[in-house]
């Protein structure tokens, strides 16, 4: 049935939806199958299938991507980084299997799906190196790598077991960097296989053996540099657990310094190279003469503080020796005496001179003083004999008073003391007069 | 100083002469101690140092190889690999 309201789309329009759509969801993944129906054009790309037991994956790998393939490229599994080494270059063919990466999507001539390959890698490689990362992850979380199980290395450690090959290169150049350091230690070499087959198994027990033997303060096991694929035996996860379970501390130097893998990881120490694992074994013996040398001038200073103080002290106690000797101390008391002799002079001298003046001002002062007395006393008398006029009874007779007696002499002093008739005396200042009293008037009012 | 002593610190290892010579000077560092004694701890100090120098400039790391429930010497092949034996 036609429907009006809903669009009809083109061929080639729902293809490119569809395009579109499956670009967004697939933009990079990795495929694992095996070649099919292998092509190269003329022009160099490279047409192929990919397919399992069940399905098939047409591929289309252009020629400009195609530089991995030329100068051989490998690539991180898990963060899918690319990055060239030496390995030789993949050889493509019919029934290899690969792992394939690009994005899918769809090649609307042919309404046909499609992956455009941007990178082919050899099943095996890759599917090594996802084994690699599962069996690190699984180690990581069993403790091999946890840092808080790391053991210190013994200082200057004197008991070496050397597990590596008698004739490679990592001995020579661990026993010409050990030569100049430590001060003499016993280094047991025990031979190992370090690539081949039977490598881990001769690691392994190298491992047992030396760990058996309890001989040693430490293990190193080193390896020179070589190929990723020579040092696979130290990613082996039975060396890695040989390093692990060992109840000897192991140093681990494998390979360059660019070089990690699990047996470093797990090892106590991880040494860069072999040449490195020695360094951090022993001190240079220039280091140690040092110390010797720094302990030596040490004793040397010591010593000559301590001299110097001895003799300060001897020098101390003469002096204070020399100072209560008897001499020194009749000398002391002879300059005593000569110096309280002359301060006693000195002191008397004062004194009679000072007196002397004080007696001078005494007698300068003495007839002032008697006169100043004389004086007040005349001015006292003065004054008391002023006073003593003043009551003499004559004194107002003088200016015309007189006053009355009676006839034995009393003086009169109220009219009540006489009487009429009475014989009186007045005593006047010249003379006295007998009179007699007529009549007595009191004083009226 | 007693020959004993003189004998004793001779004879000593490198490390326990280092760390008696350490031990020594830190002893006389907190000087007090008598001068007798002072100088007899000195003498001995210094009789460690010349121990030590002694052994550290002959000291060679001896060379064995563990092959076959063995130990044999394997200071011939060392110099044929790298010379140390004779360079030092």
């Amino acid at each position: 049935m036609f429907r009006q309201d809903v669009a009809i789309l083109s061929v080639s329009a729902l293809t490119e939806q569809l395009r579109y759509k499956i670009e967004q969801t697939f933009p990079f993944v990795w495929v694992r199958g095996e070649i099919a129906n292998y092509k190269v054009t003329s022009a160099g790309h490279i047409y192929f299938s990919l397919k399992d037991r069940d399905a098939q994956l047409q591929c289309v790998w252009f020629r400009g991507q195609q530089s991995a393939l030329r100068k051989g490229a490998s690539f991180d599994p898990l963060t899918g980084e690319v990055y060239e080494n030496s390995a030789p270059a993949l050889e493509l063919s019919e029934g290899l299997e690969v792992l394939c990466a690009g994005q899918i999507s769809i090649y609307a001539v042919r309404g046909q799906y499609q992956m455009i390959v941007e990178l082919v890698q050899a099943s095996g490689e890759g599917a090594q190196a996802l084994a690699f990362e599962k069996l690190k992850q699984r180690l990581a979380a069993a403790g091999y790598f946890a840092l808080e199980r790391k053991r210190q290395l013994p200082r200057n450690p004197v008991k070496i077991a050397l597990l590596t090959s008698p004739t490679g290169a990592a001995i020579h150049d661990f026993l010409k960097l050990a030569a100049p350091r430590g001060y003499g230690s016993q280094i047991r070499l025990y031979p190992v296989m370090v690539q081949g087959n039977e490598a881990v198994k001769s690691i392994v027990s190298a491992f047992a053996l030396a760990n058996a033997q309890a001989w040693a303060d430490v293990i190193v096991l080193i390896r020179g540099g070589g190929a990723t694929e020579d040092l696979r035996v130290f990613n082996d996860e039975s060396v890695a657990t040989a390093v692990f379970t060992s109840t000897l501390p192991v140093v681990a130097g494998i390979g360059h310094e660019i070089d990690t893998c699990l047996t470093d990881m797990t090892a106590d120490v991880r040494a860069a190279t072999p040449s490195h694992a020695a360094e951090l074994l022993w001190q240079h013996k220039n280091v140690l003469f040092q110390k010797i040398d720094e302990l030596e001038m040490s004793l040397q200073y010591m010593i000559e503080q301590k001299f110097r103080r001895v003799v300060q002290t001897v020098e101390a106690n003469v002096r204070a020796l020399q100072w209560h000797s008897p001499l020194q101390r009749v000398q002391r008391g002879d300059e005593q005496c000569i110096m309280l002799q002359q301060r006693l002079f000195a002191s008397i001298g004062r004194l009679i001179a000072e007196r002397t003046y004080r007696l001078q001002l005494a007698g300068q002062k003495l007839p002032d003083l008697m006169r100043g007395h004389l004086e007040r006393y005349t001015h006292v008398l003065e004054k008391y004999e002023t006073a003593l006029h003043a009551y003499d009874p004559n004194t107002p007779l003088q200016r015309g008073y007189a006053f009355v007696q009676t006839k034995d002499g009393a003086t009169l002093r109220s009219i009540g003391q006489t009487h009429a008739g009475e014989n009186l005396q007045i005593v006047l200042h010249d003379g006295s007069l007998e009179v007699s009293v007529e009549n007595v008037f009191a004083k009226k009012g | 100083m007693p020959d004993q002593v003189k004998n004793d610190v001779m004879s000593s290892s490198f490390e326990v002469s280092l760390d008696r010579l350490q031990e020594i000077v830190t002893q006389l560092e907190k000087g007090d101690i008598s001068l007798d004694m002072g100088l007899q701890l000195y003498k001995e100090g210094m009789l460690c140092a010349r121990s030590c120098k002694e052994q550290l400039q002959k000291a060679r790391h001896e060379i064995s190889v563990w092959q076959n429930g063995e130990e044999t010497p394997f200071e011939q092949q060392i110099a044929n690999i790298c010379g140390v034996v004779a360079e030092s």
